[in-house]
């Protein structure tokens, strides 16, 4: 590893069901230019210019710390989107055998069809 | 509050304590958007700045971990091409 790149963050979620670690590799070169911030592709596909755009991390240990900043910045974002979605597929789910169940169990029948 | 059930806690490192104050001071005066669902503590042990979300859900802590990384990285980038320094009259 670098030199400049011993300031290594980190960050630890936890939820009722989960507790986590996320950390950085420092032996990797890490750009500043985030995966999950910044515009879309398609919207940089569709000609937008992008002035926001961070500069590139200069070779100092804060350069580093900024370039490592923004991959836990993705990893972090990535992590909690991914614990989002299959937070809303079993909620989705758990919906659908409710749903379910409640046909079944009324055999199909509406308690409000009473002719 | 007890609902918060929801944590998400960062540590950053920078090379001297007064670098870890100073990203502190620049980052807490931020306010919370929605304190109902959210809270945010800043504190600084030695050269670590500590950042603790506290939140109902994992949305809330996305978003605001987002802005705060966000602001974290100007803050960083600002040390790292001014200090040492000297003010410059032009």
């Amino acid at each position: 590893m670098p030199a400049t790149r011993d300031l290594i963050p980190y960050a630890e979620y936890s939820s009722p069901d989960l507790s986590k670690k996320l950390t950085v590799d420092a032996t990797l070169t890490h750009s500043t230019n985030g995966k999950t911030t910044g515009p879309s592709d398609h919207v940089l596909g569709a000609g937008a210019v992008d002035n926001d755009k961070p500069s590139e991390a200069k070779s100092s240990r804060l350069g580093a710390l900024r370039g490592m900043l923004t991959t836990l910045q993705d990893d972090v974002n990535e992590f909690l989107t991914q614990r989002m979605k299959d937070a809303d597929a079993a909620h989705t789910r758990a919906e659908e055998e409710a749903d379910l169940e409640r046909r079944v169990l009324d055999d199909g029948v509406d308690e409000d069809d009473e002719d | 509050m007890s609902d918060f059930n929801h944590t998400l806690a960062f540590s950053v490192p920078f090379e001297t304590a007064r670098q870890a104050q100073i990203a502190q001071r620049a980052l807490d005066p931020d306010p919370i958007l929605k304190p109902s669902e959210l809270s945010v503590e800043y504190s600084t042990e030695d050269t670590f700045l500590k950042i603790d979300f506290k939140g109902r859900s994992d949305r809330v802590i996305r978003v605001a971990a987002n802005n705060v990384l966000e602001n974290l990285k100007t803050v960083v980038e600002c040390m790292d091409e001014f200090e040492g320094q000297k003010d410059v009259c032009i």
